[in-house]
């Protein structure tokens, strides 16, 4: 086993190796624990390392094997969690100066869901500061430091929830979970050059999760394919009785394709910014996507406000969630003045003002639902631009919010994979976004599986 | 600037607030004024402002300058929100669910 590429394998092969005896999970584990101690390390990527529980795990992993239980693909195999997510064993501090030592004696639902299937809990990952509520200026708004790319380490592997994307990018680990509100999944994945899943909302139960929006906030993989991500969904994926959102029912991991499936096109204007690269390997994108057999056409969402409602929901959710910290003198911790700033003005905000919102949203889902019985999926770039310098001001980087999909995306809580598409300017990667209607994660699945069988984007990985 | 002085700006800072705050809220009416209009013309700028200030009393005294750019911003985003039109009848999705099949 080559240390340096036994988790760009995929999971479906480290499940083959650990049946045929080539490893252990117990090897595995060590493998990751050394790479996230030593790699992971310099990449900011890792709150808390779980070395006792790691282990432990495995070995029970290891031991269950050997005597013929099989938990199904995930079963040993290590992965690392975004440190929002409470688990035993280590602190929870949701990447928070005002959160430092925080800990939780239980598993949130997800953690215990992995548990279940067998997988590894190896590690807390980094995140920025309260998955990004109010805002921030810099990379630096995290108490594990500025989250750095494997791919160039003077660049920010995105947020908030960069440890995942920057671990998995790296080769450090098989998979991760991570959390988006607005971006937090798609980002990282689109600057670390892996695959990201965003679920439906409400398919993912958020017990013992950060909230930063009860409204907005989805769980999700990131992962070296469209496969490994779904094989994860398919293990956190459904209700749960503590979590009064997560009423979308379980997800099964689709089975192959039969039929050409209707792609709407939705192209961003790289005329006057954005990375032209981004848009030329978007453009090669799609030839592969219609080599498959899917059927491309133009497509628009509806003229809705979806930034200006998921802007104002995001804000006053957060207002709410973060009372307790803006209120009292742990605001003074947090070291971003924006978060800081931006977590206070939330107060600007009205009770009418947020079901006015709530009023909006109704109109935005309806809106979006109907794009999707013409159509299968929507396409577009993840985003403009390949991965920002470390020191970067990201009210400029991001002035656009992310790009018109996302924005919609996240207001309305359709799902969402962005998968690896080649590279834009400095040979960094680039991402596709590929969405479908809300509860029918399965078809984004596919088109980024047929994708991925096309293409080999997802299997690079950064030079060493 | 050491503790002592960062702590005395902060105060100073929160009793300007309040201050505005006092002139925002509770502003007298005589019985000749009109009492649905306040006494005095306020600035939804420095209202608001004292009652994001009020509302996190430990901002550091250097946040000032963000603060009053996230205070502007965050007006001019409900500004934006309130313009837009909501049919009459549109219910807002108390708890909100992706799916109808989740509703």
């Amino acid at each position: 086993m080559n240390p340096d590429t036994a988790f760009l394998q995929g999971i479906p092969t480290l499940g083959r190796w650990l049946r045929t005896g080539k490893t252990s999970s117990v090897e595995l584990t060590r493998l990751a624990l050394h790479l996230l101690e030593t790699r992971g390390s310099a990449l900011n990527a890792v709150a808390h390392l779980m070395p006792e529980r790691a282990i432990s795990e495995a070995e029970l992993a290891d031991r269950e094997l050997k005597a013929g239980r099989d938990r199904g693909p995930l079963h040993g195999i290590p992965y690392g969690a975004k440190d929002l997510l409470a688990a035993k064993g280590a602190p929870t501090e949701w990447g928070s100066f005002a959160h430092e030592g925080q800990r939780f004696e239980t598993d949130a639902a997800v953690v215990k869901r992995l548990k279940q299937a067998g997988a590894v809990l190896t590690a807390k990952l980094s995140m920025v500061s309260l998955a990004g509520g109010g805002g921030y200026r810099f990379a630096s708004a995290s108490i594990s430091g500025p989250g750095r790319n494997p791919w160039d380490r003077e660049r920010w592997a995105g947020g908030s929830s960069s440890g995942s994307g920057a671990t998995v990018g790296g080769g450090l680990l098989p998979f991760a979970i991570g959390s988006e509100t607005w971006g937090s999944i798609v980002v990282p994945a689109s600057f670390c050059g892996v695959t990201g899943l965003r679920p439906t909302y409400g398919r993912v139960p958020r017990t013992g999760a950060m909230a930063l929006s009860w409204t907005l906030d989805k769980l999700g993989a990131l992962a070296r394919s469209a496969n490994d991500a779904s094989l994860v969904l398919a293990a956190i994926a459904g209700p749960d009785p503590r979590d009064p959102s997560s009423v979308v029912g379980p997800y099964r991991h689709p089975a192959r394709n039969r039929r050409p499936l209707r792609v709407g096109v939705l192209r961003e204007d790289f005329s006057k910014s954005g990375d032209k690269e981004i848009e030329r390997a978007f453009n090669a994108a799609l030839k592969a996507l219609e080599a498959t057999g899917a059927r491309l056409e133009d497509a628009r969402l509806p003229d809705l406000p979806y930034g200006a409602v998921a802007g104002a929901l995001v804000t006053i959710e957060g207002r709410a969630a973060f009372e307790n910290v803006i209120t009292g003198p742990k605001l003074a911790l947090l070291n971003d003045p924006e978060q800081r700033t931006g977590l206070a003005a939330g107060m600007c905000f009205t009770g009418v003002d947020y079901l006015h919102a709530m009023r909006l949203r109704a109109k935005c889902r309806h809106g979006v639902a109907g794009v999707f019985q013409k159509l299968d999926a929507l396409v577009a770039p993840s985003l403009m631009n390949v991965a920002t310098p470390i020191d970067a001001n990201l009210d400029t980087a991001f002035a656009d919010g992310g790009g018109l999909l996302q924005a919609a995306g996240n207001c309305t809580g359709i799902p969402c994979l962005s998968v690896p598409m080649g590279y834009g300017e400095g040979h960094l990667p680039c991402g596709l976004q590929i969405c479908a209607a809300a509860g029918d994660d399965a078809t984004a699945v596919m088109l980024a599986r047929v994708f991925q069988a096309a293409t080999r984007w997802h299997k690079d990985a950064p030079p060493r | 600037m050491n503790g002592a002085s960062k702590r005395l700006t902060r105060r100073a800072f929160a009793r300007g607030a309040a201050a505005a705050a006092g002139l925002a809220i509770c502003a007298p009416l005589s019985a000749e004024e009109n009492p649905v209009t306040p006494a005095k013309e306020l600035d939804g700028f420095e209202a608001a402002l004292a009652l994001v200030i009020l509302n996190a009393p430990h901002l550091p005294a250097s946040d000032r300058e963000d603060l009053e750019a996230q205070v502007r911003s965050t007006l001019e985003s409900q500004k934006s929100l309130r313009a837009l039109d909501v049919p009459d009848g549109t219910e807002p999705d108390f708890v909100f669910r992706a799916t109808e099949a989740g509703r």
